[in-house]
């Protein structure tokens, strides 16, 4: 069941189409995460849902209830709790008070509050240091006591603007899977916003890739992965391989989309990926590293087997990352096996045409 | 380091040392002398802080300051909200007179309303006629008039100060509140006032010092028992009576002593807190909002009429500059150039004197401020931050003190006060900080830090204490 | 030019130092006050000021953009 849905979300800054149009849906208690490069849109999508922009279409959903369609619904009615990129934790105030502010303003008893606000810090680990300053706190410190303001009143949502940003990269990959099974623990709804893939990827059930205002795709990091929607969503998650070229007619008895590349005249490729493939049809063949094939012998394949010059080599530990020369095209393999070979000597390749895609 | 810039160090400390540190050192030498004897001694302290009239004179000044702080904020805080925050036509221009004061004398203004508000004055004589009020009513002699004039006067200080806070706090602190379920008003007094305090105090401090600079406004309304006042009236009137002077100059070295300290302890407590530096952490830039119709109505009179007297202060003035014996009259009736061919005529040399001695005042300024800019800013020599510290110091110094301290400094041992040249002098050394910064403003600007708050300072302290 | 401005209307200094022949327009404003009560020629004084003071920013904000910057730059 959708517990956001957000409709048609149009939302404009003078020329600049910052959310073209949007439409997604948020399950309840799922993680979902906005990624896509700086100035996407993400952040204004996110702060949409919080109220703190106005759009100029469509609707936002929560629980149920419209945020817009019925009359604006002002952020500090909403009830959700926010993380703010730069954690916006209030300089003059105590981190007890930084926490306790959203819950002193609901009618509670002073204890009530008291005790809430202590469950909260030692759930982010800031047990004791409720009377400091958030000047006398750590960066990690302080996006911990951003995170207990954001829970304090047990919000149905949670959103998050790229709350690791800011962190050095080892408390970073640490907080990832904190914020994570903290929020899974509080069965929270999440939408989370980074411009990181790999933190996309631990953090979310789902991933809404964003490009220019748009939604591209929305899928779990497996599928998004595996089957990217197309070039930009394949580029920005992971590594890949792009070949130009063109749709060529197919061979009555092969069951795979054929296209003509620089270095080759027929490259096979599933048919998974596409939906229309008429021949003359520009199009990217693409291939993830790790999918390349790398022979010093050619294999018993009779399809997509090429040969190629070594450029670079480099040992990464568990595997080895070449960037090799196919007939003037530059396809990099990662390899989880040795290889006498040496740069500048010659070796095979194979494309699995099951792994081979067809992008646009 | 090199050996001209060390030659060029103490040239300037030689200045310094000459120009402000002697006569402020006399001035204090002064203050401690005991009457009819060449002996020293904290006698004229222990009177001071003994007699129950100049207790009472410190106590009232305090006071005053209180009511002038109340007065400016009260009616500053929501002024600069609306500059700051509140997007509307013609912002540049209210802007502009709402900070005329800051380049008006703050003669003009009491004069000004004096024939505005006085008892005879067009206020009062247009609601008589109208029949509204009997007698006329008292708006500007006495305490509370001199709080309307102060307050005016000091009003730009606060709007400058608070309205660069409501500018350059981020927004995400607003909205972080927003979101956790604060809306309006609270949220403004929990989060944007309390985060807008470094600025504001930068201005605060300055106001709250003000009457215990400003000798001639309270004069001009007949309320003399004020310290910057008592020390002008004992100092310029009882030169026979020397242990009236004396007490004087105690006021003044009171007064001085008390401005420093307020201003240090201001400055450090500003350096400490400083919200306004950090991050920028979502996508608005700064919170510009569109006032509903009604709030935008009430804004714009609001600002309608602060303009409005503050515009008071030149129109009233050019009324009765081009008119002759505007008296018992709301408004002149017989126009003339006459008081200009009186200026003209008889003292040509008011206006010459002006210029002479300003000009003069803005070549030495000049000639100190680039080389200390330079040795300040560009060298390493020993005793820089010292000479920085002296002349930023000087920004708090009351006039008066300046004033005195060269009267007595250069009378006897050193006469330079019989020849003219002891009034460029004296101008520039009382401007010694501003001519400072002639060239700093860059270096200021460099750090980001300081950006709001210096500059801003500078101008404010360097008018604040410009005492009329 | 705020400095020449600042100068140009000074007068806590100045009142203890000059004398006769020294005068400038601010001290002649007091002077006219505190003698006379003659409002109309300290008026015109302070009208003077003002209107100097004015021409003074014209010039300066032709010099370096608009009027309230040359109103509180610190720049010349
Ligand atoms: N307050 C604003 N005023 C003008 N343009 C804005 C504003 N906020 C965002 N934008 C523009 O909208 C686009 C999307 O910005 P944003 O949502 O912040 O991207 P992201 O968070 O994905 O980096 C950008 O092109 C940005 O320049
Ligand atoms: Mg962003």
């Amino acid at each position: 069941m959708a517990f956001i849905e957000i409709k048609n979300l149009l939302k404009r800054f003078k020329k600049v189409v910052a959310v073209n149009h949007i439409d997604l849906d948020v399950i309840e208690g799922e993680m979902l995460t906005l990624l896509g490069p700086s100035g996407c849109g993400k952040t204004t999508t996110l702060r949409c849902i919080a109220g703190l922009e106005t759009p100029e279409e469509g609707d936002i959903v929560i629980d149920g209830k419209s945020m817009l369609s019925e009359g604006f619904i002002h952020p500090s009615q909403r009830g959700l709790g926010m993380v703010f990129q730069n954690y916006a934790v209030w300089p003059h105030m105590k981190v007890f008070n930084n926490v306790a502010y959203g819950l002193k303003l609901q009618k509670i008893s002073r204890k009530i509050v008291q005790e809430r606000t202590q469950e909260v810090l030692e759930l982010v680990g800031l047990e004791g240091l409720g009377e400091r300053y958030p000047s006398q706190l750590s960066g990690g410190q302080q996006q911990r006591v951003a995170l207990a303001r954001a829970l304090v009143r047990n919000p149905k949502v949670l959103l998050l603007d790229e709350p690791l940003s800011n962190l050095d990269a080892k408390l970073r990959e640490n907080m990832r899977f904190e914020i994570k099974s903290l929020v899974k623990r509080m069965g929270i709804t999440a939408v989370y916003v980074t411009h990181d893939q790999a933190e996309a990827m631990v953090i979310s059930d789902r991933i809404a890739v964003m490009n220019s205002g748009d939604i591209v795709q929305i899928g779990t990091a497996r599928e998004i992965y595996k089957q990217p929607a197309n070039k930009f969503v394949a580029d920005f998650i992971g590594t890949m391989n792009f070949m130009s070229g063109e749709i060529v007619q197919s061979p009555r008895d092969v069951d795979a989309v054929c296209v003509r590349t620089e270095f080759s005249e027929k490259v096979l490729c599933t048919t998974d990926s596409v939906t229309e493939a008429t021949p003359g049809k520009k199009v990217y063949v693409s291939i993830r590293p790790e999918d390349v094939e790398v022979f010093t012998e050619p294999p018993q394949a009779r399809e997509n087997l090429f040969k190629g010059v070594i450029v670079h080599k480099a040992y990464l530990g568990n595997f080895l990352y070449f960037f090799i020369n196919v007939n003037g095209t530059m396809i990099q393999a990662q390899v989880p096996h040795s290889l006498p070979q040496d740069e500048g000597q010659e070796v095979h390749l194979f494309l699995d045409p099951q792994k081979c895609m067809v992008l646009f | 380091m090199s050996r001209g810039n060390i030659i060029l160090a103490a040239f300037l400390w030689l200045i310094v040392a000459f120009f402000i540190l002697y006569p402020l050192s006399i001035l204090l030498q002064e203050s401690f002398t005991i009457t009819g004897t060449d002996s020293w001694g904290i006698s004229n302290y222990l009177e001071f802080f003994k007699d129950t009239y100049y207790l009472r004179v410190l106590g009232n000044t305090l006071l005053l300051s209180m009511f002038v702080l109340l007065t400016t904020t009260v009616f500053g805080v929501p002024l600069a909200y609306i500059l700051a925050r509140y997007r509307h036509r013609g912002k540049t221009i209210f802007t502009a007179l709402i900070l005329l004061p800051i380049v008006l004398p703050a003669f003009a203004g009491v004069f000004a309303f004096i024939i505005f508000f006085g008892k005879y004055g067009t206020l009062n004589l247009l609601l008589m006629n109208t029949g509204l009020i009997e007698t006329p009513i008292n708006f500007i002699y006495g305490l509370h008039g001199l709080v309307f004039v102060q307050s005016l006067h000091m009003l730009p200080f606060i709007v400058l100060g608070l309205s660069a806070g409501f500018t350059n706090i981020d927004p995400s602190f607003e909205e972080a509140a927003e979101v956790e379920g604060a809306s309006g008003f609270w949220r403004f007094i929990t989060i944007t006032l309390p985060l807008c305090t470094p600025s504001y105090l930068a201005g605060a401090v300055l106001v709250f010092l003000w009457p215990f600079t400003d000798w001639l406004t309270p004069m001009i309304l007949g309320q003399t028992n004020l310290l910057p006042s008592v020390a002008y009236i004992n100092i310029a009137y009882h030169f026979t009576d020397m242990h009236r002077k004396y007490m004087g100059i105690v006021a003044v070295v009171i007064a001085a002593v008390f401005c420093i300290s307020l201003f240090l302890v201001a400055r450090w407590w500003v350096e400490k807190k400083k919200y306004t530096g950090l991050s920028k952490g979502t996508t608005s830039e700064g919170r510009v909002i569109e006032p509903g119709p009604l709030l935008k109505m009430g804004a714009y009179a609001y600002l309608l009429f602060i303009a409005f007297i503050v515009l008071l202060i030149p129109i009233v003035l050019g009324l009765s500059a081009f008119s002759r014996r505007w008296v018992f009259e709301p408004f002149p009736t017989y126009w003339t150039l006459e008081n200009f061919r009186l200026i003209l005529l008889e003292s040509p040399i008011l206006i010459k004197n002006s210029f002479l001695y300003s000009g003069l005042a803005l070549v030495f300024g000049v000639a100190f401020g680039l080389p200390a800019a330079y040795i300040i800013a560009r060298s390493r020599v020993p005793g820089k931050d010292a000479l920085d510290f002296v002349i930023t110091l000087m920004l708090a110094f009351p006039g008066i003190a300046v004033g005195v301290g060269y009267m007595l400094a250069f009378w006897d041992k050193i006469p330079l006060a019989r020849y003219w040249i002891i009034m460029p002098l004296a101008l520039f050394a009382r401007r010694l900080p501003w001519t400072f910064l002639l060239r700093r403003p860059r270096k200021y600007r460099a750090r980001a830090d300081s950006e709001l708050f210096l500059p801003y300072r500078c101008l404010c302290c360097s008018r604040a204490c410009s005492s009329a | 030019m705020m400095f020449f401005i600042m100068a140009f209307q000074e007068i806590s200094t100045a009142i203890f130092l000059y004398r006769g022949g020294w005068e400038t327009l601010p001290i002649g404003i007091y002077l006219n006050w505190h003698r006379g009560m003659e409002f109309g020629i300290a008026a015109a004084m302070a009208f003077l000021m003002i209107v100097i003071t004015f021409i003074l920013l014209l010039i300066a904000s032709k010099i370096g953009g608009n009027m309230l910057k040359a109103a509180w730059s610190t720049d010349e």
